[in-house]
Order: structure tokens, then C-alpha cells, then sequence
């Protein structure tokens, strides 16, 4: 048996997106050695976090459990720290939009090794866009604003861990995205930064930005028979996080609580914690059910 | 066309290692050949390729050592001659017997592959091509680590522009300056924390082979000026630390006080391989304590008495039956800690107080015997519940000490 027959995934490597204007520089992508994957995971990183160093541990738990989580993933790193939430929701949505109509001649194939290739009709059934912190608000915003059919909503899902979407301590946003943590004066630079930087009013709890995010999703709700569920995020809040406030979000389901992690442990998944992993599977499985009820509609 | 999983895998490492000369098209096969153009000549004329090689040759090695790449899988002529020639080469660093290892593979005098694949490993090696990855694209703080980089006098200097206070230290952070000055190390700094965080969090992934860990470590040469990198940041800590004159939040620092444990732990590990070398720990002077407290800064003043009184007690040990010697200037740090804060003062009497009788001076029995009755009462009251933060503030202290420590210790006219 040759060493790496069990293996799904090429190397995780640069994600090239052709239309780049330096905002996914340093992205990352995990792409299925097979074709026939039906599936995207998207993950967006919080303020001041990474591809790498927010989302570290979910390569592995993709590549070793592909029997129920058989996905290409793709690991966005933006610069969360110098521009608006609207800005960056505003890139998410030009990326989004590519990947859910185009995305083999727009970041596939240039992602791929030399000499592989997916056809340019290649499309992904089901889309998760997993968000972290203020990459929840980002991916909301940019599904709400995104210009598409929706048949192509209906295949597209958010998961969130901790997300900001009801306001953050701004202080301590701070003092985990720079990684104040060894300044044991840490919490008065994160309330000094507070003056320079353009993102963080937005994630005020109360900010212009959140109240419009709510106001939005509302109104598609009520559009959608009070359902909207690709608007509709399945939320996770950790027991120790001292950033961001935990309340429901507008027609989001109650959020799952998680013990003994904080804001940043609850995306850091190991052979202990088990439950970023439980929560993809169950999101893929309700949208793949979605996608076997629509094929049964057609038929 | 199919690409194997090790073709992949080649391709991604030497893309990882020439990350600072990217180029269009197969890397490992250029990288390889650019080397063999050049092996005839000095190696001093073209670092780039000699470096962006070797960088290749031992990230492949360590790849073939966690199972993500076999070398059956791959056409090795051009890149068995490349490394021959550089295990053979008068380059001799931490990382050659790397090139030495995967030479030895390529002439068949020892395995091409590993018999059967560890996952903890093979994904563990992902995670640190992409640490090493964004680490060689951080140009900062490449230059950062430098080891002529690290005089310590100079970035002493350099970095107190920042270290002001929280303020100077948050305009640091964003911008990269201070009233004009470059202060970008504080942000490279922050980041290279990570890096070193993120490279001891790999060890539980490597642990299931032997001796893994370690080949990473002596492959992450970035990562052998530790012990100075360590020093310059304990530098920042210890500063910030003064910043608050109501002590810290507990939180933070306990945060800080875990983070620095984990880059000791690393920094210790890297000595031990001989990766890394220790440097020598300045402990703070009692003259640059009292211009502490002269200039106001008593969270820092605070923090160098505890540095000394530690540094005290750490030779009791190897005094032996002869610590008593010492005993009397460790209740005098201990005293002069106490008038800042007689919380901590009375935590650490309470180590020798079985020996008080002992102290040459009566003054200090008698001092020392009252700032742990004072500590023991303010207990008993319940006076001590004010301390919320890191419980070792000066603010709640004339909460806990109703009659202030000036009026227990009234210091001498001259002081």
C-alpha cells in the first residue's frame, strides 16, 4: 500500500484567487485530490486573527474526517485591523460570488498543483462560511448584500463560533487580536488603540454597523416567511469568553454554549474537543438533506 | 495527468522555502537546478540560492521523516547530485546533519520512506510548513531575530520610546512610530510571540515520533535566537507592568505569566539541544529600584523588588547552612517591598518566618514580624476582600492597611 492512499487532500497551500487585489494575500486552501466534492467550507477570521494561526487545527480535522466532512476549505486572511466592516464584507461578497458561481477558473485551478485541473463548470453543491468574531459580521453582511439567485442562497449555510455579531469589549478584541497577552499592562494599550483604528467602532455593542446588520437580516426574514436560512447562523459562545457579548442574534436559533473555552480555545479544536467538528457535520447534513429534498422536488 | 501526493508535497515545501524569491512555474525543480549551476563556485557569491537550497533540503527531510513525503514517489536524480553536493560543502550550521540524513536516503543507505503513517505527524508537519511559511514572509521579523540584531544596550533604547506608556505603546502598534520615531518592533514583536507559541503547541503533534519534535526545532533556525528574543520581551513585560500604579488585572497577568512560561520552556528545550544559548539575566539594581519609585513608577519599582527578593532566595539553596547570611538583605527587599505593597511583603516574610530570630538586625525581626501581623489581620477583618485585581495593587493597600505602611515604616530623613 502505497503512504498516502488514505489521503484526500493535496498539501494545503497559497489560495490564488485570480481577481485578488491583495485583500486574501495570504489565504490558504485545502483542496480534495477528487473532483467530485460537493462541498466549500469558508473560513473567515476575526479581528486581528489569521488563516493560520485562528483556523490551525481545522486542516487536520478536515483531511481525518472525510467520510463526513468531504470538503474543499478554504482559509481567508484579510486585514481585519485597518479597514471598516462594511470594506471587508464588501471584498467577502466579490469573493463569495466567485466562488459559488465560478470558482474553478477563479481559485481552483491556480490554487491546484501544476498539471491538475478541475473543468470550468465545476460548481459546489453546499457552501459553509464558518466565521470567527468579527468574521461573523462580515459574512452576514456579505450574504446579505450579495447579488444572486437563490437557489444559490439555499445552498449556502453560516456557522459561527463567539461571533461579535451583538458587540464586543473592543478592549479586549484589542488585546486578543494583537496578542497583548504577554503585557501585563495589556488592557490599557488595548484602550489606547481604541483611538487608531477604524474597524473597531463597528463592533461596538449598539454601533451603526450592527444595529443595520440586524435591521437587514430582519427584513429578509420576514420576507422569507420569517425564515431565511442562509441567514439563519447556528452559534457557538464559549463558557470563558470575555470579548463579545453573548446574546441571540436576530432569527439566529438559541446559541449552543461550550464549556471550558474562551474566545479564541472555541475554534481550536483537538482530540478532546470534539465540537467544531460536530458542528460542521451537523450543518453539511441539514443542507444536504436540503439538497436531496430539492433533487426529489425536481424529479 | 495525475501529480501524486509527494509531488504536491515537494512542490509546496520549495515554494515554502524560496517564499521570499517567488518564481512562475515548478520551484523544486529550479531551486535544484540553480543550486547545481552554482555548486562549482563559492557559495558566498549567491547566499540566496545556497540558503533558499538548504532551507529546501531540511524542510524535505523533516517532511520525510512525519511521512508527507516518500521519496519512492518522486525522480530524485537531479536533487540526489544537488544534496550530495551540499551535505559535502563547507557550510557546517545547526541544520546540516538535515542535509546529511536526507543525503544518506538519496544513496539508499537508509530509508526513502517511513513504513507507516502517524496522522498526528504528517498534520503536524502541515501546520509547520505553514508557520515556517508566514515566518520567512515576515521580513520584520526575520530582521528582528537577527543575531546582530540583539544588542541589547541599543534595542534597550530603541524600544523605551514605545514602552513609555500604554499610550506611546498602542501609537507603536498601529502606525509603527512614536513622535516620529520607528517604533515597529513592538508589532513585530507581538507577532513573533505567536510564532514561538505556535511552534512549542506543535510538540503534542510530533510527540507520537521520537526524536520529531527536536529535528523541527534544529530545522526552525529562525527560532534559535530565543533566549535573546525572550529577554528583549520579558524587557516589555517588566515595563508594562509599571504602567498601572493600581497593579494589573489578574487576568492579564496571569495571561502573561503563562506566555512567558511557554517561551521559557521552548528556550530551555533548544539549549538543550544546543540550538540555543542562554543569555545573562540582568537582575534590577536597588538604584534603578528607587529611581523607580522616585520618578512615580511604583508598579515597576514593585516588580524589580520581587525580581531581586526571588534572586535573593534563590541562593539559599545553594548556600546551604549558610543562608542566614543572606537573611537579612532578603527582609530588607522584603521591607522596602512592603511600603509599596505589604500584600506581596507578607507572602514572602512568611517563606523565612521561622528564621526571623535569626536576622542580625533587630529592626528587621521586629518590621517583619508586623507586616505579617498586619497581613494575618487584615484576613481576619476581611479588609483584604478590596483586592480584586491582581491582588497585589497600591491603590486597595490603604484599604487593607488602615494606618498606612509610612506611618509603620517611617523612613529616615535622608531617604
Amino acid at each position: 500500500m502505497a503512504l498516502h492512499d488514505g489521503i484526500v487532500h493535496y498539501p494545503q497551500s497559497a489560495l490564488r484567487w485570480t481577481k485578488d487585489i491583495e485583500w486574501v494575500r495570504r489565504g490558504q486552501v485545502l483542496l480534495t485530490r477528487s473532483a467530485q466534492v460537493p462541498c466549500a467550507i469558508v473560513f473567515i477570521h476575526g479581528w486581528g486573527g489569521g488563516a493560520r494561526s485562528t483556523w490551525e487545527q481545522f486542516p487536520e480535522m478536515i483531511s481525518q474526517r472525510s467520510s463526513d466532512l468531504f470538503a474543499d476549505a478554504y482559509f481567508l486572511e484579510y486585514r481585519s485591523t485597518g479597514y471598516a466592516v462594511a470594506w471587508c464584507a464588501a471584498m467577502l461578497r466579490e469573493f463569495l460570488t466567485d466562488l459559488v458561481s465560478a470558482p474553478a477558473p477563479t481559485m481552483i485551478n491556480a490554487s491546484l498543483p501544476e498539471g491538475v485541473a478541475r473543468p470550468d463548470e465545476f460548481k459546489y453543491e453546499q457552501v459553509v462560511l464558518v466565521g470567527h468574531s468579527m468574521g461573523a459580521v462580515i459574512s452576514r453582511r456579505a450574504l446579505l448584500d450579495m447579488d444572486v439567485d437563490r437557489d444559490v442562497l439555499s445552498r449556502l449555510r453560516l456557522l459561527f463560533f463567539a461571533p461579535a455579531h451583538c458587540g464586543a469589549d473592543v478592549a479586549r478584541l484589542v488585546g486578543s487580536g494583537f496578542g497583548l497577552e504577554v503585557l501585563p499592562g495589556a488592557k490599557l494599550v488595548s484602550a489606547a488603540v481604541q483611538f487608531f483604528l477604524r474597524s473597531l467602532p463597528d463592533l461596538e455593542p449598539g454601533s451603526e454597523t450592527l444595529r443595520r446588520l440586524a435591521t437587514d437580516t430582519g427584513k429578509v426574514h420576514a420576507a422569507n416567511g420569517g425564515k431565511a436560512e442562509h441567514l439563519r447562523a447556528c452559534v457557538y459562545h464559549a463558557q470563558d469568553d470575555r470579548v463579545v457579548i453573548q446574546t441571540d442574534f436576530e432569527g439566529d436559533p438559541p446559541f449552543r454554549p461550550v464549556r471550558l473555552r474562551d474566545h479564541r480555545s472555541i475554534c481550536k479544536p483537538d482530540p478532546e474537543y470534539q465540537v467544531p467538528a460536530a458542528a460542521l457535520r451537523e450543518v453539511l447534513a441539514t443542507l444536504t438533506k436540503r439538497t436531496a429534498n430539492a433533487s426529489e422536488g425536481r424529479m | 495527468m495525475t501529480v501524486t501526493f509527494s509531488e504536491a508535497a515537494l512542490e509546496r515545501i520549495a515554494r515554502c522555502a524560496a517564499v521570499q524569491t517567488p518564481s512562475r512555474g515548478p520551484v523544486a525543480t529550479a531551486l535544484t537546478d540553480s543550486f547545481l549551476q552554482r555548486t562549482s563556485e563559492v557559495h558566498s557569491f549567491f547566499p540566496s540560492v545556497w540558503a533558499a537550497f538548504q532551507r529546501f533540503t531540511t524542510l524535505l527531510e523533516l517532511g520525510v521523516s512525519a511521512g508527507y513525503v516518500d521519496l519512492d514517489d518522486l525522480q530524485t536524480t537531479d536533487l540526489h547530485q544537488a544534496v550530495s553536493a551540499l551535505s559535502n560543502s563547507a557550510w557546517p550550521d545547526s541544520t546540516a546533519i538535515l542535509v546529511r540524513e536526507l543525503s544518506e536516503r538519496l544513496d539508499g543507505t537508509a530509508p526513502r520512506r517511513i513504513e507507516t503513517l502517524d496522522p498526528s505527524a504528517f498534520h503536524g508537519y502541515a501546520a509547520f510548513l505553514a508557520l515556517t511559511e508566514e515566518v520567512f514572509q515576515d521580513d520584520e521579523f526575520l530582521e528582528f531575530t537577527r543575531p546582530n540584531a540583539w544588542r541589547q544596550a541599543q534595542w534597550e533604547e530603541d524600544d523605551l520610546h514605545f514602552l513609555l506608556s500604554p499610550g506611546h505603546f498602542a501609537e507603536a502598534l498601529v502606525t509603527g512610530r512614536v513622535a516620529g520615531l520607528d517604533a515597529a518592533a513592538a508589532a513585530t514583536g507581538l507577532r513573533g510571540i505567536r510564532y514561538f507559541a505556535d511552534l512549542a503547541e506543535l510538540e503534542s503533534r510530533f510527540n507520537s515520533v521520537e526524536g520529531l519534535f527536536d529535528k523541527a526545532l534544529r530545522q526552525a533556525s529562525w527560532a534559535h535566537g530565543i533566549a535573546q528574543f525572550e529577554a528583549r520581551v520579558k524587557f516589555w513585560a517588566d515595563k508594562s507592568a509599571g504602567w498601572s500604579p493600581v497593579g494589573n488585572d489578574r487576568h492579564d497577568v496571569r495571561q502573561a505569566v503563562a506566555l512567558l512560561g511557554k517561551l521559557a520552556s521552548l528556550r530551555e528545550r533548544l539549549i538543550a539541544l544546543d540550538l540555543a544559548h542562554a543569555v545573562t539575566h540582568r537582575v534590577p539594581s536597588p538604584q534603578h529600584t528607587e529611581a523607580l519609585v522616585e520618578s512615580g513608577q511604583l508598579g515597576a519599582a514593585r516588580a524589580a523588588l520581587i525580581e531581586q527578593i526571588a534572586g535573593v532566595k534563590s541562593t539559599f539553596s545553594m548556600l546551604g547552612t549558610d543562608w542566614l547570611l543572606k537573611l537579612d538583605e532578603y527582609i530588607a527587599l522584603c521591607l522596602r517591598l512592603a511600603e509599596i505593597d505589604p500584600h506581596a511583603a507578607a507572602t514572602r516574610l512568611s517563606a523565612i518566618e521561622s528564621g526571623l530570630d535569626h536576622a542580625k538586625q533587630p529592626e528587621h525581626r521586629s518590621r517583619a514580624r508586623a507586616v505579617l501581623a498586619q497581613a494575618r489581620l487584615a484576613f481576619t477583618t476581611g479588609a483584604a476582600m478590596p483586592f480584586t485585581n491582581d491582588g497585589l495593587g497600591t491603590g486597595p493597600a490603604s484599604t487593607l492597611f488602615p494606618t498606612t505602611t509610612r506611618q509603620l515604616f517611617p523612613r529616615k530623613e535622608n531617604e
